[in-house]
């Protein structure tokens, strides 16, 4: 809202190639706008509401036809073009909202949840097509999520906002697989977590120990000092089992006391002794060794697979 | 609502509300019937049908000059009243915070005092402005009893109007007073209609107000008719009667179908 210009920032300022936008009013900012609800207008058709930002900036009739027709051409809808949005479907009213927010080849690409109104198999196809839009206007989008699969999959960047502050910012891959913070790691996917004191360093890593139990973890960049407290986020894919006898960095014993089949993976609850819960996730094709509730196993890592983050 | 809604309502029920509707309608269906009387005085028709009084009315001239006056008078009045009343509320929804609330409220002053009170005040206000007796001051006065009805019709299409069609019309890069026209207006249209409606009917039947600040020059038709009623009971007043119910009745019809092609 307020890259858009409909809200004033209390402080900072907002720039764009290196120029202040910060007192710039929506209209003058060349900003394509895709709302939450889509936000057609509804007394005019779908050709009408594509033109709508060319004929406010009183293009000729000519070039108007030809782009909206390309636009419309661009979001698979040129022969829609005469009906009213009320008679579109919402992954149709979707692409309009999109057409008419490129049509003026804007600075930029404001999405705001655009796809949370739509069901599960819909939203999947309108994620490929923005991602082949994107590639093809060769345009920067702002996209705004609470969906996390959808930002994982879809940015090229991702910025992690909680409470109107900046937490994190980084690719997918590094938010994903190295985050700085336990509020991220736990965002982004899930995470368990595992708290001890360092009690000494060995190679390019330190020890540390929680409620008795010694586990290894290789270091972030500098090794934090002896006696600090440090948070381990472990993600559920990263841990197995590991039979009794067999070596692992890490190792934790609990009972199993949930168990749940997604398909292409099972998820168990394993209650630690030291640590409590523990979510795990195993590979379903690998299912020969599916534990049952109750039973007692070992939990391994390696000292790469955990992630030292901060506490917030 | 369902379709057979009024199915299981009692024939109690349904009697006394058509008892209701004929106590309120039928005093009026009386003046047509002696609109056409055949006899000299206010009486209903004795032997035949006649439209003599509808010819009396329509080539007496100053009755024809009444009617086109308060035509005029109606039509500027109504328009006054569109444009203030539609801007202001858009402009207090806009706000939208308590002034705007306030604001509302003080723009249905005019039509909760009532009507002699406030024609006093202005007949006193008019003096000193030199606009008694003129059409500027019967239009204005009209105007400002008739902006109530558009701010109310105005203000309700506002409410279902969707404010994020601004945001979006102002993103693609719509001025202000773009946006007004191309996405507000069109959006709020039939609400417009309907306060445009009432606003006419209001000027076009006021008495009170045409009584205080008119009487010579300016001399609307309802005026005409109380002067009628006082001097002469001259059967063309329950003809211009007629001609009057019967310009509210489908004025009223336009407001129904504009708000029935809202519903689609």
């Amino acid at each position: 809202m307020m890259i858009a210009g409909f809200v004033q920032p209390d402080q900072g300022s907002i720039h764009l190639d290196k120029r202040p936008i910060t007192h710039l009013p929506p209209e003058s900012r060349n900003f394509g706008m895709v709302f939450q609800g889509y936000a057609l207008f509804p007394h005019l058709s779908v050709f009408d509401n594509v033109a709508f930002p060319l004929k406010v900036r009183r293009r000729p009739r000519a070039e108007i036809e030809e782009k909206v027709k390309a636009a419309l051409d661009l979001v698979k809808l040129t022969t829609q073009s005469e009906r009213l949005p009320r008679q579109l479907s919402g992954g149709q009213q979707q692409r309009v909202a999109l057409a008419r927010a490129l049509v003026f080849t804007p600075h930029l690409l404001l999405l705001d949840e655009p796809l949370s109104a739509l069901d599960k198999k819909l939203r999947a196809e309108l994620q490929e097509e923005l991602k082949r839009l994107h590639r093809k206007v060769g345009l920067s989008f702002i996209y705004v999520t609470h969906d996390q699969d959808e930002a994982l999959s879809m940015s090229d960047r991702i910025v992690v906002m909680s409470d109107g502050r900046l937490v994190e910012q980084g690719t997918p891959s590094e938010l994903y697989d190295r985050p700085r913070t336990a509020f991220v790691a736990d965002f982004l996917g899930k995470s368990n977590f595992v708290r001890g004191k360092v009690e000494s360093h060995v190679g390019d890593g330190f020890v540390f120990s929680g409620d008795g139990v010694r586990f290894v973890q290789k270091a972030r960049d500098a090794k934090p000092g002896i006696g600090s407290n440090v948070t381990v986020a472990l993600r559920p894919e990263k841990l197995s089992i590991v039979a009794p006898g067999t070596e692992s960095d890490n190792r934790l014993s609990g009972i199993v006391k949930e168990w749940n089949y997604f398909g292409s993976e099972f998820r168990i609850l394993v209650d630690t002794a030291g640590c409590g819960p523990i979510s795990v996730s195993l590979p379903a094709w690998n299912a020969g060794a599916a534990p049952e509730v109750g039973q007692s196993l070992d939990l391994g890592w390696s000292a790469r697979a955990g992630m030292e983050v901060q506490e917030a | 609502m369902t379709a057979n809604g009024f199915g299981n309502i009692s024939i109690m029920t349904r009697s006394l509300a058509w008892l209701i509707i004929c106590f309120l309608v039928l005093p009026i269906t009386v003046v047509f019937a002696v609109s056409v009387t055949d006899r000299h005085y206010l009486s209903l028709p004795e032997s035949e049908i006649s439209f003599q009084y509808y010819r009396n009315l329509f080539s007496s001239g100053p009755w024809l000059v009444s009617i086109l006056q308060s035509f005029i008078i109606a039509c500027v009045s109504t328009a006054v009243a569109v444009v203030a009343g539609t801007l202001c509320a858009i402009g207090c929804w806009r706000l939208g915070n308590r002034a705007s609330d306030f604001v509302r409220m003080l723009m249905l002053v005019p039509i909760m005092v009532p009507t002699i009170v406030y024609a006093l005040g202005i007949y006193q206000f008019w003096i000193d402005l030199r606009l008694l007796d003129t059409y500027t001051g019967l239009i204005i006065a009209h105007a400002v009893t008739g902006v109530p009805y558009v701010v109310i019709t105005v203000s309700t299409a506002l409410a279902g109007f969707d404010p994020r069609l601004e945001q979006a019309s102002l993103s693609l890069g719509a001025s202000m007073s773009q946006t007004l026209r191309l996405v507000i207006i069109p959006n709020i249209m039939p609400g417009v209609v309907s306060g445009l409606i009432f606003a006419f009917i209001h000027s076009w039947d006021e008495l009170v107000l045409a009584l205080f600040i008119a009487g010579r020059a300016v001399f609307t038709l309802p005026r005409r008719m109380w002067d009628g009623i006082n001097e002469s009971l001259d059967p063309t007043m329950a003809a211009v009667a007629a001609v009057l119910i019967a310009v509210t009745v489908s004025l009223l019809c336009a407001d129904a179908y504009v708000r029935s092609r809202r519903g689609n």
